[in-house]
């Protein structure tokens, strides 16, 4: 009687011989793998706030005045507090935005920094820049408006609006980072002969 | 038969299986090889290859991390760091460099950043900017040649794309047993290429060496 395989062993016999037929070398047993962990790139902040310096809360309107006469004046203060890693150079300066461009013209400031005269000119003149250093902590100024005694009568009943801007300066190859932050006043003058 | 005729035949019989025994127990003995001898090889030995790399600084030193915690200071960064390879085991190997598990990390949001970046998740892993910002660049130096193999940025999705281009890019990977290889990580941004967006964020990642054994071919 005639023996007969069956096709399934004639299968695995044909790919064992395939399989021995190219086989050339073994694939890679060995591999060292070496990780440097946690490498870190860490940007650091820039921030400031205008506080108020009576109670430290945030402050955005510097002068609201109403009834402003000639010769009379009034006090201001803003802290300028870092609140972040890095130290800046800002900027103040004013710009009309609203009102009646003569009286904000005719508008006199005068800006202290630890009782110094840092600024003593016309309103709109005023441009100043100083510096906060990464370990500083705040800088308060303080600020005096006035209407000059020879005011003219048509700037009575007159509205000035203006905003104080505080700008970071980034300098040439200074910090991306900036900040601003807006102080906003309004002056109304009373009538006067 | 006599009762006498069987007990002389049956002791004539022991007497002979007795003879029988002791002859073949002194044949036996007699015929048993007395000699030996052995010898041994000491040289025959199967040996198995090591394959073993180090991953150290310039100056012998073991491998730092890149640590740059000062992004922010000046309108851009730049910088580099280098490492030296070496196969240290007996066979030869492939090299392989990738930077995985790159997390760019929002850190929360102060005033500034706020109002330019809408993902203020803390720590917001995948919501920081930072990673994408940073221009990376990959140069393996072998036998005194220098050749940039790699370009990517750490954007969250670059992962893969620094094995990618260095399979592509470095024709021969092989470092025999004692070579080795300086790999330089160099890193740079374009002036105010980032801005408050990228304000507190952190890029963090691992640099992955690998060395594969090397059977037959390159």
């Amino acid at each position: 009687m005639k023996n007969e395989r069956p096709s399934w062993f004639k299968l695995i016999f044909f790919g064992l011989m395939v399989l021995l037929a190219t086989a050339r070398f073994t694939d890679a047993d060995f591999l060292d793998r070496e990780d440097i962990f946690d490498n870190v790139f860490q940007a650091l902040t820039l921030d400031f706030s205008n506080l108020n310096t009576a109670n430290l809360t945030e402050k955005s309107l510097l002068f609201n005045i109403f009834g402003l006469q000639p010769s009379g004046f009034t006090l201001e203060s803003v802290r300028i507090k870092q609140q972040a890693e890095l130290g800046f150079t800002y900027q103040v300066v004013v710009e009309q935005t609203i009102g009646n461009p003569a009286l904000c013209q005719a508008l006199q400031l005068r800006v202290m920094r630890d009782w110094q005269v840092l600024y003593e000119g016309s309103l709109m003149g005023f441009n100043y820049s100083s510096s906060l250093a990464s370990d500083d902590t705040w800088q308060d100024l303080v600020f005096m408006l006035s209407l000059p005694a020879q005011a003219p009568p048509d700037l009575a009943n007159q509205t000035c609006g203006f905003n104080m801007y505080v700008t970071t300066l980034s300098g040439e190859q200074g910090s991306p980072f900036t900040d601003q932050e807006v102080l906003t006043s309004q002056v109304q003058t009373g009538s006067w002969l | 038969m006599s009762i006498i005729n069987k007990n002389f035949i049956s002791s004539n019989l022991v007497r002979n299986l007795f003879m029988i025994i002791g002859v073949a127990a002194v044949g036996l003995a007699s015929t048993q090889a007395l000699f030996r001898d052995v010898e041994q090889s000491q040289q025959g030995v199967f040996v198995v290859g090591t394959l073993d790399m180090s991953v150290e600084e310039p100056n012998g030193q073991v491998a730092e991390s890149i640590v740059v915690n000062n992004v922010g200071e000046s309108s851009n960064i730049q910088g580099g760091k280098t490492w030296v390879v070496r196969n240290v085991g007996s066979l030869p190997g492939r090299l392989n460099f990738g930077v995985d598990n790159i997390r760019n990390i929002e850190n929360g949001c102060n005033e500034p950043e706020a109002l330019v970046d809408v993902t203020c998740s803390s720590p917001g892993v995948g919501e920081g900017e930072l990673g994408q910002n940073i221009q990376t660049q990959v140069t393996l130096t072998k036998n005194n040649t220098a050749t940039q193999v790699i370009l990517a940025t750490l954007a969250t999705d670059q992962a893969g794309v620094y094995k990618e281009q260095w399979i592509a890019n470095v024709s021969n990977r092989k470092i025999p047993p004692g070579g080795s290889v300086e790999v330089t990580f160099a890193w740079q941004t374009d002036n105010y290429a980032f801005g408050n967006e990228v304000q507190s964020d952190s890029v963090m990642f691992d640099v992955v060496y690998e060395l594969e054994q090397i059977t037959g071919g390159v």
